[in-house]
């Protein structure tokens, strides 16, 4: 049995809007079918970019970008491409096309040349699929920032890709509609959706396999949450958030406390807990 | 000085009379029966020099609150004072509007003009300004701003970064030397560098120019760092409120309507509740900070160690 080949792969990729400016400089990563990868990075490091690369928005200059073993240069596969990469962006008020919810949501696969009977079926399932079963004849005006990108994602799930590329998906939403967007993503992710997140929010970087952090079009860091997230001075040098619990493990560490870098904070407290030894009888100093 | 006296708002009748003036349709508001309300019964005052923040949830009353305060939007009931004039006659809305400047969710999605110069100059030309005057203040707001007057006024505002956009659409307001800066999320989407430089201007602005700020955030650790005062609303209504303090000690309160703590002063709430009494040093009487609350915890482990 051979090994399984990427889904995603990037093999040297520059790419440059305006013929002299690198905003892709050399990057070659790939993405294992399944994985969910988050890449991280601030304003102007490449990321959306980078995220256009993956279904042939944007096409590379140097390099190839490959998807299901197919390159985005190639102008046959561009469709192919499409169908199994779906997109969402970050304003959920550009992505929305339609006054019904069903209606939105059956745009993509209606194009692909879908039978009616057989869109019916996929639109109630991929309205489940992100929370929102019984919505099909809502009017999309009326609903949320964190609701609309639902239906954005139940439109392209509905093309039944195999990967979910989110472009920033949830920087315009409140904290409700995050934790809501990253519920669906973690439960996509689970039933095997391959997913990688644009994003610039720690906390649900927390969640990915792996996480790349790019600066200045390279990919600056890469590795597990575990790896990434902990390298505080880096991530502060690259204009980047460090998450809390990180933060405060360093900080405890700095002041002669033997804690690890924990990227939760609940796992921080326990270890604190168990440090400081808070049962009565620990209290007293009996050791 | 702003000062709401028990106001409430509602979108629905004037759904229904949309051609009727608002003036006509004032009284009847009140007399909605079924309206339900975005903004109900919400008495505040927000002094000269406050910084207060407005936290809650998308729906809880937020946008609408802040509109009524310079007279966009004219409470059903109740009414508004500024600088102890009543704003709902059009003459001292207008005056209100003047010195109360309003700066909405992503601002930079209104800049127009084909110059930084120009989309900054168009507030104090509108207020009748003369040209001598309107440059002086285009100079003035850029630099309260930190853009660099000489290198920036000519470009088109649409060649800017994000960020940079932000502060050109801030200083089209500033432009209009507004005792009160109103601002909705005034760092969403921004990231977290450009979030922290922002909210390092605001305060600054209100530091040093003495300028009234009233800050809408979703970011408890925003709203902890910067204001004097929060009001959390909920359902159009004042949920909690007062000194940061005392708001982030009541974490049911916050927690029941889906809002959550700061960072660090969840953390030294979760201890504190698993008995590791040393946390109260940083987290009892004010906000926890990651730096006070690490403190406190070294101190503890010391004195397990030598104690």
């Amino acid at each position: 049995m051979t090994a399984p080949s990427p889904i995603i792969s990037f093999e040297d990729v520059r790419f440059s809007y305006d013929g002299s400016t690198l905003v892709l400089d050399d990057i070659s990563l790939h993405v294992e079918p399944g994985e969910f990868v988050c890449v991280l990075g601030s304003n102007g490091s490449g990321k959306s970019t980078f995220a256009k690369h993956i279904n042939a928005l944007l096409l590379p200059d140097e390099g190839s970008v490959s998807v299901l073993g197919r390159s985005t240069l190639d102008d046959e596969s561009t469709y192919f491409i499409r169908s199994q990469a779906g997109m969402v962006f970050q304003n959920p008020d550009d992505q929305i096309v339609a006054s019904l919810i069903e209606n939105d949501v059956a745009f993509g696969p209606e194009n692909l040349g879908i039978e009616p009977a057989e869109l019916r079926e996929r639109v109630t399932a991929a309205l489940a699929r992100v929370g929102l079963q019984g919505f099909e004849k809502h009017e999309t005006n009326a609903l949320s920032g964190g609701q609309k990108q639902r239906v954005a994602i139940a439109g392209v799930l509905a093309m039944d890709p195999r990967i979910l590329v989110l472009d920033e998906a949830s920087a315009m939403l409140d904290p409700r509609g995050r934790a809501g967007l990253m519920r669906v993503c973690r439960e996509l992710h689970g039933q095997g959706m391959t997913i990688v997140m644009i994003t610039h929010f720690m906390d649900e970087a927390a969640f990915a396999d792996r996480v790349f952090v790019l600066e200045d079009g390279r990919v600056a860091l890469a590795g597990t949450p575990d790896d990434v997230l902990t390298q505080a001075a880096k991530l502060k040098e690259l204009s980047l958030d460090v998450p809390f619990a990180v933060d405060l493990s360093l900080a405890l560490r700095d002041r002669g406390v033997p804690v690890g870098i924990h990227l939760d904070a609940a796992s921080l407290e326990d270890e604190v807990a168990r440090l400081l030894c808070t049962d009565a009888a620990c209290e007293g100093g009996a050791r | 000085m702003i000062e709401l006296e028990r106001v409430s708002f509602t979108y629905q009748p004037l759904k229904k009379k949309r051609k009727a003036s608002n003036r006509a349709q004032k009284a009847d508001w009140g007399n909605e029966p079924d309206a339900t309300w975005a903004v109900e019964d919400v008495s505040l005052r927000i002094g000269d020099g406050d910084f207060v923040g407005i936290a809650g949830h998308t729906g809880s009353g937020k946008s609408t609150l802040i509109q009524m305060m310079n007279g966009l939007l004219s409470p059903a009931k109740g009414r508004v004072l500024v600088d102890g004039v009543d704003i709902s006659d059009a003459k001292a809305a207008a005056a209100a509007r003047r010195s109360v400047g309003l700066v909405f969710q992503y601002p930079e999605h209104q800049l127009f003009a084909a110059s930084v110069y120009e989309d900054v100059a168009f507030g104090p030309r509108n207020l009748g300004c003369s040209e001598q005057e309107v440059d002086a203040r285009v100079r003035k707001a850029l630099a309260k701003v930190e853009l660099d007057f000489d290198a920036i006024s000519q470009a088109s505002p649409f060649e800017l970064s994000g960020g940079q956009q932000r502060r050109v659409a801030f200083a089209g307001i500033l432009a209009m030397e507004p005792k009160t800066l109103i601002l909705d999320e005034p760092a969403a989407g921004l990231d977290p560098s450009t979030h922290q430089e922002f909210l390092g201007l605001i305060a600054h602005l209100h530091d040093t120019l003495g300028i009234t700020v009233v800050m809408v955030s979703h970011n408890m650790d925003d709203l902890a760092a910067h204001c004097g005062r929060i009001v959390v609303l909920n359902q159009g209504r004042v949920h909690l409120q007062g000194s940061p303090e005392k708001v982030f000690a009541d974490k049911q309160a916050l927690t029941s309507i889906g809002l959550g703590l700061p960072a660090a002063q969840e953390c030294a709430q979760n201890l504190a509740a698993r008995g590791i009494v040393e946390v109260r040093t940083c987290c009892e009487g004010r906000v926890a900070t990651k730096d006070a609350l690490a403190d406190a915890l070294a101190d503890a482990y010391a004195r397990r160690r030598h104690g």
